[in-house]
């Protein structure tokens, strides 16, 4: 029988191996999806970020997680068909125009797709065009922006202005993040959330879907 | 003023893993046996297929105000900041540097494949070993000039410290067209990925000063040493 503690603990210490193991398992033994994510595989991610969070984890055993999780939610997502409860909302989220850092931005969307969000992922160099357009075509409830470079951070209130003009504000939330950023600057350009880190950026992703 | 070129290996390069670990977010903390084990096996990778390249020119230049320098009679806007430490310079020293194309390949394979964990070592590799690629070269610079009793003051690139990436196009003006095959988008950003382009004041009464991140007030800096240090 399979042990979902089991999946737990692989989600939490990052074992991708005896997490896709003990999911195969699961599945073949027509356990609910929804309660092996729900139950195990989110509350494994909520506890290795709460260590991050704590100062007890860092970066790369996020990565692990989140690198595990994937290899469990892969095997469960074609399961879930249908199930418009299986997302916690869809969020499209992109590093702004001029800045190439995309670690940070992967390792957030790692997090919301971890934590159940559907993630639309625009990559790099991301034009205020391109973010309003995704958000129209994916009806995305969450707009995600990050910048590394105090050059480039500015962009974000391009996006901004442009979501505006395209009648797009309140209906999209605005987040950002990235090394040179702060919550004064979030809310001088008009975003509606902030976070400094991936496991703050899910808490806030929650927040500003529990306002929608 | 001739350029000068540099056709690398993986083992020319002083690789600091202290520096990779700084780039993974570990500052001054040991990470766990898998993770250095994953770690290795890209460095090993790397050792293989990495094939870095560097370039400089030197050229005249000063600083002609409180934000601006002159170089080869190109204007840069280094700001105040980058500009306070060039007080001295005479010449320049324009490089360029780059853990190449056969890196951003690899990059690029290990993003189709999904795993967000080699992913994320192997930019934080690929970053340490584009940062390797400018000691090599600036090293090189700092030889160079040492002959003719002139000292070179750290390295200062487009995109930190206040000086905006926009001005890599007129940093990139005074180098012959994609040098080390480093080409520039539209957002006058580099490719590839791993790239380092930048300058370096020349002088005789230049004295170098410590890695300086405590002039820059943006301390959430990634590159930030004192992470390392406290």
């Amino acid at each position: 029988m399979a042990d979902l503690n089991v999946l737990y603990e692989s989600i939490v210490n990052g074992k991708l191996e005896s997490a896709v193991a003990v999911t195969q398992e699961a599945i073949a033994e027509g356990i609910n999806p929804q309660e092996i994510i729900n139950d195990y595989m989110i509350k494994g991610m909520e506890e290795m970020g709460q260590r991050f969070q704590d100062g007890r984890a860092f970066v790369p055993n996020l990565l692990m997680s989140a690198r595990a999780m994937k290899g469990s939610l892969d095997l469960l997502k074609p399961l879930l068909k249908g199930d418009t409860s299986a997302t916690m909302g869809k969020i499209v989220i992109g590093t702004v125009k001029g800045d190439l850092h995309d670690i940070g931005k992967n390792l957030v969307a790692s997090m919301f797709e971890g934590c159940g969000f559907e993630v639309i992922n625009l990559g790099v160099d991301v034009s205020s065009d391109k973010f309003v357009e995704a958000v129209k075509v994916h009806n995305a409830d969450i707009i995600c922006m990050s910048a590394l470079l105090t050059t480039t951070m500015n962009y974000m209130k391009d996006v901004v202005a442009a979501i505006e003009a395209a009648g797009l504000k309140g209906k999209v939330k605005i987040m950002v993040g990235g090394a040179p950023l702060n919550k004064n600057f979030a809310d001088k350009i008009g975003a509606d959330g902030y976070s400094d880190n991936a496991n703050s950026a899910v808490q806030t992703a929650k927040e500003l879907m529990a306002m929608n | 003023m001739m350029m000068h070129t540099f056709q690398l290996n993986f083992s020319d390069l002083s690789i600091d893993r202290a520096e990779i670990l700084l780039n993974l977010g570990y500052g001054g903390n040991e990470p766990d046996a898998q993770i250095m084990s994953e770690l290795e096996q890209i460095i090993g990778h790397a050792n293989t297929i990495c094939k870095p390249q560097a370039a400089y020119r030197i050229c005249n230049g000063r600083l002609v105000s409180k934000h601006y320098i002159e170089i080869d009679g190109i204007s840069m806007k280094v700001g105040s900041i980058i500009a306070g430490y060039l007080e001295k310079a005479t010449q320049f020293g324009v490089f360029v540097a780059t853990a190449g194309n056969e890196y951003d390949d690899y990059l690029h394979k290990l993003k189709g494949e999904g795993d967000i964990v080699k992913e994320f070592l192997a930019d934080a590799l690929g970053s340490e070993i584009a940062e390797a690629t400018v000691r090599y070269v600036t090293n090189e610079i700092a030889q160079v000039v040492r002959e003719k009793g002139m000292f070179i003051t750290n390295s200062y690139s487009p995109g930190y410290c206040g000086w905006n990436v926009r001005e890599q196009q007129a940093l990139f003006s005074i180098l012959p067209t994609e040098p080390c095959g480093i080409r520039l988008n539209d957002s006058s950003l580099m490719h590839p990925v791993k790239s380092v382009s930048g300058i370096v004041g020349l002088g005789v009464e230049i004295i170098q000063m410590p890695y300086a991140c405590e002039i820059c007030g943006l301390k959430t800096c990634y590159k930030r040493k004192e992470t390392l240090n406290s």
